[in-house]
């Protein structure tokens, strides 16, 4: 295969392959070879995607879905940041939490989820909760690593320069991590939003997972699918915004291609 | 009486004195090896000395102690008649890795020194835009270190402790692993510098030719636990031509009985050698 075909594959070649199975499954549907009151139809589901954003229905709860995740992911990146830099520093911190925060974030954490409906109710603030403390371990975990990794000749470098304990860690520390940050801010959105849907799921009247449930309990397949449609859209524009925002922060690495 | 004259020569003629160091390092089974064992060595003010010896001799752990990265078990250290103290004293130190710091350009790694003094932002920039241009690496000043190649990285590096206007620079075979055109480039150059901002270099190498070529004294090892077997004065004239001086009568003798020294020393060498 030659570089330019290889180029062209990988442009095209995803949505040739989407192409065909959404069109061999049209066919199932349309000619009833599958039932469509459980499998429901690619045209069925792009009319009712189309009808959510005509009728402006999806708005409320995109946009409640989008608040919890993004205070999640803010929350959670400050906290874990926070934690591990704790952690980082005092060695006392780590002896006596490491084991607890291993076994927690071993934990399935929808298990939790009847707790925060109690505790907090179920408003924002659950959902937010549920979705802040999936974030909060995988960039705690990270940001860790990032701490520890820290390469010991620029620390000595900056200490024989005379750099007081503070000027390290501002000047060293921290900007080391900054990629660590970057790579679990990128998996904490995904994180962010599974969270925040999942605590939707446990109980509310707004958000996209209160829309998939209800629409579900009333096996209404089509409706199901078309929020689904509009959750991997959201994932993707996300996705996107962060990979930009970590081509603008870590231009001082030599690219890995 | 003694400690009087002690004083005296610590300040009008000693950058570095050395008093017994003896060190010794845990190892992973719990005993105790030791590396030094009661060095004993000056540094004079404006003095360019090499320390040669063979490998694992502790000639880094040396200089770590020198220049205060390591706590000596037992002995001292003092610059201008002070102990050594992390953060008291300008010191130098380029290592053979990569010590800029990758997320910062070029221009910001070299301000680093007086930044971290807290000179005024404007005056730091001046200072570090004159080395620039004095170091060959004017129009570099906004890549970021992975743009440039390992030898301009190590050029910068030394722009940076220039920067910081340092009492002492420690350089541990930091052009190790540069090809050799770029090595011999780089040695004149810290040569130039070296006469220029009359400096204190204290440079450790394995490579007799270039410690040779180098200094002013060359402070032979023995093999660990090790002290200073010896001290060579090197008298070859400058300003010297770290090439053409090689082919020299004087240079190549002294290069020989160094040789001959740290082969003398290490018998694992001279096993190899036979």
């Amino acid at each position: 295969m030659t570089n330019r075909q290889e180029k062209w594959i990988r442009r095209i070649g995803p949505f040739i392959v989407l192409l065909i199975f959404l069109a061999l499954w049209q066919y199932l549907a349309s000619s009833n070879k599958i039932n469509t009151f459980f499998f429901s139809s690619p045209v069925d589901v792009l009319m009712d995607f189309i009808d959510l954003f005509v009728t402006g229905r999806i708005w409320l709860h995109l946009w409640v879905t989008l608040i919890e995740a993004i205070s999640g992911l803010m929350i959670g990146l400050g906290l874990g940041v926070a934690a591990a830099f704790l952690f980082g520093n005092f060695k006392i911190l780590s002896l006596l939490f490491d084991p607890i925060f291993v076994a927690v974030y071993g934990l399935p954490k929808l298990a939790l989820g009847p707790l925060f409906v109690i505790w907090f109710g179920l408003g924002l603030k659950s959902k937010i909760i549920m979705s802040t403390l999936l974030v909060f371990f995988l960039v705690f975990f990270n940001a860790y690593a990032g701490f520890r990794d820290v390469n010991i000749e620029l620390v000595n470098t900056l200490k024989l320069m005379g750099a007081s304990r503070l000027q390290i860690v501002m000047k060293v520390t921290l900007p080391s991590c900054v990629p660590w940050i970057i790579a679990s801010l990128r998996s904490g959105t995904g994180a962010a939003v599974g969270g925040a849907i999942m605590g939707e799921y446990l109980g509310t009247n707004r958000g996209l997972g209160f829309l998939v449930q209800t629409a579900g309990a009333n096996y209404d397949i089509t409706r199901v699918m078309s929020v689904i449609l509009v959750m991997c859209i959201l994932m993707l524009i996300l996705d996107t915004v962060g990979k930009l925002i970590e081509k603008s922060v870590l231009k001082w690495r030599p690219p890995v291609d | 009486m003694a400690i009087f004259s002690h004083l005296f020569l610590c300040i009008y003629l000693y950058m570095r004195h050395l008093k017994h160091i003896i060190h010794c390092y845990e190892a992973v089974d719990g005993s105790r090896l030791q590396v030094l064992n009661g060095v004993n060595l000056d540094i004079r003010k404006g003095e360019f000395a090499a320390i040669v010896g063979g490998s694992g001799c502790g000639k880094t752990t040396l200089l770590n102690i020198m220049s205060g990265i390591l706590m000596p078990s037992q002995g001292e250290v003092l610059l201008d008649g002070q102990p050594i103290r992390q953060g008291k004293h300008r010191i130098g130190y380029i290592s053979q890795t990569e010590t800029l710091l990758p997320w910062r350009k070029v221009i910001d790694n070299i301000v680093l020194g007086p930044e971290l003094e807290g000179i005024p932002k404007k005056e730091r920039y001046e200072r570090a835009r004159q080395l620039m241009e004095s170091g060959g690496l004017s129009g570099f000043e906004n890549k970021y270190p992975f743009e440039l190649s390992g030898g301009m990285r190590k050029r910068a590096i030394i722009l940076r402790a220039l920067a910081h206007d340092p009492e002492i620079i420690f350089m541990d075979e930091p052009f190790g692993p540069l090809d050799v055109f770029t090595r011999e480039a780089l040695q004149q150059e810290i040569l130039r510098i070296w006469s220029q901002k009359k400096l204190t270099i204290v440079y450790i190498t394995h490579d007799i030719t270039e410690a040779v070529s180098l200094a002013d004294r060359i402070i032979v090892m023995s093999r660990r636990p090790s002290t200073v077997q010896r001290e060579v004065p090197v008298r070859l004239l400058r300003p010297r031509d770290v090439v053409e001086i090689r082919y020299e009568q004087e240079f190549m003798e002294l290069e020989r009985e160094i040789g001959a020294m740290i082969r003398g020393i290490d018998p694992e060498v001279r096993r190899s050698d036979e």
